[in-house]
C-alpha cells in the first residue's frame, strides 16, 4: 500500500519539477512578447513601404523593396515610435526610444540611407520625441513632435508624454529650433505642407475652455500652424463638425482632407474608427471606408492612392496590424500582402 | 499485513456507507484539480509565454494533500477543521486559477474557465458537506439548527470574501500601495467570524432564539448594506 503512494506522490512530484524546468526556460519577459507590425509605416516617392515589425519582441525596419530581413533591427528593450522617408525615397529618417518611456531615458533620432544600409545617429533629446516628418519643400530640414514632461495628470491613467510643441532639425546646420509654446496635452499626426511654411497637427481644440466641463466639451481638431507666425493657427477640419478627429491626411492643393473619427460601435462596445473625407470646396463630408474595425494612419502614395492601416484586434491584448490601400474616393480598397 | 488490510477495507466501507459519495468526489477534486493545474500552467506558458511557477506549486502542494487525506484518512483530533482549511485554501488557489484562465488567449480560454469554475464549485460544496453533513460537532444536540445556521453562514461567508476581495483589488489598482486604511477591509470578515462564532457557541448551549437573532441581525445590516449601495449608484 504505502508502495503505491510512494510512485504516485513521485509521479506527482517528477512532473512538477518538469514543468518548473519547462517554465524557467520558456518564460518571456513582456519586452519579447511583442509579433506583427507595430502600426509605423511609411511610403516612400518610389512606391516602397517602410514599416516596423516585431520579431519576438525585436523591432525592426522592413522595406518591399524584395528583401526578407530587417533593415535595422533593435533589441528587445527599444522600439521605433516614427518613420519618414524624405522626398526623393533615397533616405528614412526615425525615432528609437525605450519601450517602457521613463523620464529620463529621452530619445534617439537616426537616419538610414535606404540604398546604401548605412545608419547614422542624426542627434539624441533628453525630452522623448513622439513624432517626426521631412519638410517635403527642404530635403535637410526635418520636423518633430517633442514632449516637455513625462507624467500622469490623473491618478487612474498611467504616465504619458505630455506638454508637446513642434521642433525641427536642420540636418546640415545641426540645429534645432522650437516653433510653438502651446505646451499641449497632446498633440498627433504631424504633417507639413508641401507649398506653404506650415505644419498640421491634431490637437485638442480646448484654447477657449475655461472650466473642466468646458475641456470635456471641447473637441479633437486639426490646426494649421503657420511657422513664421504660430499663434495665428487656425482649424483646417470641419470647424463647426461635432465628432472628434484623430488621425488625417490634407491632400496636396488642400483639395481634401482625408479624417480619421469614430464610425460606429461594435457588439462588443468597441468603437469603431473610420476613414472620412471633407471636402474644402464642397463642405461635405463622405465616409470612405466600412471595415468595422480600427482604421487608421492615411498616408498618400506616389500612385495617388491611399495607404492606411487597420487594426484587427483593436482593444484586444495585442494589435494586429494589416497595411491597406484604395483610392482617393475611398474605392477599390484591398489589403497589401508585405 | 493482511490483517491491516482487511481492517482498512472495512473502514473504507463503513465510511462509504456514513457519508454517501464524499470520497468520489473527494477523489475527483483532488485528481481533477492536480491535471487541471499540469494543463493551465503549460497553457499559460506556451500560449500567453508566462511561467507561473509559484501557482503551480502551490496548486500541486493542496491537491496532492486533499488527494492524501481522501486515499489514506489520517485520524486527526479536528477532522473538520483540518478538511475545511484545506479546501477553503484550495478554493482560493483555484479561484486564482480561475483568473488565470480566463486571461488567455481564445480559443484556449473558455475550456480551461468552465473547467476552473467547475473545480471551484466543487471545493464550495465540498465546504458545505464538511461542514453541515460529514463531520457535524459532537456538542452540538439542535442538529436541524445547526445545520440551518451552518448553511447560511457559509453563503454569507462566501458573499463577503468575495466582496473583500473585489475591494482589495480596486484599491489596489487605484491607489497602487497598501496602506492602513486596508485594514478596514477586513472588517466585515471579522464581523462575521465574531457572529459566527457565537452563533454556534449559543446553539450549543439550547439558546435558540438569541441565536437566530443574531442571524437575524447580521443578515439584515448585509441586506441593507446592498439596498443602500444600490440607491447610492
Amino acid at each position: 500500500m504505502n508502495k503505491k503512494y510512494g510512485v504516485l506522490l513521485s509521479v506527482i512530484g517528477v512532473a512538477t519539477v518538469i514543468c518548473i524546468v519547462l517554465g524557467l526556460v520558456f518564460n518571456k519577459s513582456e519586452n519579447e512578447k511583442q509579433q506583427g507590425l507595430s502600426g509605423v509605416f511609411d511610403v516612400s516617392v518610389e512606391g516602397t513601404i517602410a514599416y516596423v515589425e516585431f520579431e519576438n519582441g525585436k523591432a525592426g525596419i522592413y522595406l518591399t523593396d524584395g528583401r526578407t530581413d530587417p533593415v535595422v533591427q533593435f533589441p528587445v528593450e527599444q522600439t521605433i515610435l516614427d518613420i519618414s522617408f524624405s522626398n526623393d525615397g533615397k533616405t528614412l529618417a526615425y525615432i528609437v526610444s525605450d519601450k517602457e518611456l521613463d523620464e529620463g531615458n529621452g530619445s534617439e533620432v537616426r537616419i538610414l540611407n535606404t540604398k546604401t544600409n548605412s545608419d547614422e545617429q542624426v542627434f539624441l533629446s533628453q525630452d522623448i520625441i513622439t513624432e517626426l516628418a521631412f519638410d517635403p519643400k527642404n530635403p535637410a530640414l526635418l520636423f518633430y513632435l517633442q514632449a516637455g514632461v513625462f507624467t500622469n495628470y490623473s491618478p487612474i491613467t498611467g504616465k504619458q508624454p505630455h506638454d508637446f510643441d513642434v521642433y525641427s532639425y536642420d540636418l546640415t546646420d545641426k540645429t534645432q529650433k522650437r516653433y510653438t509654446d502651446l505646451k499641449k496635452y497632446s498633440m498627433r499626426s504631424l504633417q507639413v505642407s508641401e507649398t506653404d511654411a506650415s505644419v498640421f497637427v491634431q490637437m485638442d481644440d480646448d484654447e477657449k475652455a475655461q472650466s473642466a466641463d468646458d475641456i470635456f466639451a471641447s473637441k479633437q481638431r486639426i490646426f494649421q500652424i503657420p511657422l513664421d507666425t504660430p499663434e495665428e493657427k487656425s482649424i483646417v477640419s470641419n470647424p463647426a463638425g461635432e465628432v472628434d478627429i484623430y488621425d488625417f491626411l490634407v491632400l496636396p492643393d488642400r483639395e481634401e482632407l482625408v479624417y480619421q473619427a469614430v464610425g460606429g460601435t461594435g457588439a462588443n462596445g468597441v468603437f469603431e474608427y473610420e476613414l472620412f473625407s471633407y471636402n474644402y470646396e464642397t463642405y461635405e463630408t463622405k465616409q470612405l471606408t466600412r471595415l468595422k474595425e480600427y482604421t487608421a494612419k492615411p498616408i498618400l502614395g506616389p500612385d495617388g492612392k491611399i495607404y492606411f492601416l487597420v487594426d484587427r484586434n483593436f482593444a484586444g491584448r495585442q494589435p494586429d496590424f494589416h497595411i491597406y490601400r484604395m483610392s482617393k474616393g475611398g474605392k477599390d480598397i484591398e489589403e497589401i500582402k508585405l | 499485513m493482511t490483517n491491516f488490510e482487511s481492517k482498512q477495507e472495512i473502514g473504507e466501507l463503513v465510511q462509504e456507507k456514513m457519508y454517501p459519495y464524499r470520497k468520489g468526489m473527494m477523489l475527483v477534486l483532488s485528481m481533477g484539480s492536480l491535471l487541471f493545474a499540469y494543463i493551465l500552467y503549460l497553457s499559460q506558458l506556451f500560449v500567453m509565454g508566462d511561467a507561473h511557477i509559484i501557482w503551480l506549486v502551490f496548486a500541486v502542494l493542496i491537491s496532492t494533500s486533499i488527494l492524501m487525506v481522501t486515499v489514506r484518512p489520517v485520524i486527526l483530533l479536528n477532522r473538520r477543521l483540518w478538511m475545511n482549511s484545506l479546501l477553503l485554501v484550495h478554493l482560493l488557489i483555484y479561484f486564482y486559477g480561475l483568473l488565470l484562465a480566463s486571461d488567455i488567449n481564445q480559443p484556449y480560454s473558455s475550456g480551461l474557465t468552465i473547467i476552473a469554475v467547475i473545480l471551484v464549485l466543487l471545493s464550495i460544496v465540498l465546504v458545505y458537506r464538511t461542514t453541515i453533513y460529514d463531520f457535524p460537532s459532537k456538542r452540538q444536540r439542535l442538529i436541524k439548527d445547526t445545520r440551518r445556521l451552518h448553511f447560511i453562514n457559509i453563503t454569507t461567508g462566501i458573499f463577503i470574501i468575495l466582496v473583500t476581495l473585489f475591494f482589495l483589488w480596486a484599491f489596489l489598482l487605484f491607489s497602487g500601495r497598501a496602506t492602513l486604511g486596508f485594514l478596514t477591509l477586513l472588517t466585515p470578515i471579522s464581523g462575521w467570524i465574531l457572529s459566527y462564532t457565537l452563533q454556534m457557541k449559543l446553539l450549543a448551549n439550547q439558546q435558540k432564539a438569541a441565536a437566530y437573532a443574531i442571524v437575524f441581525i447580521q443578515t439584515a445590516v448585509i441586506v441593507t448594506g446592498i439596498v443602500l449601495w444600490i440607491i447610492g449608484l
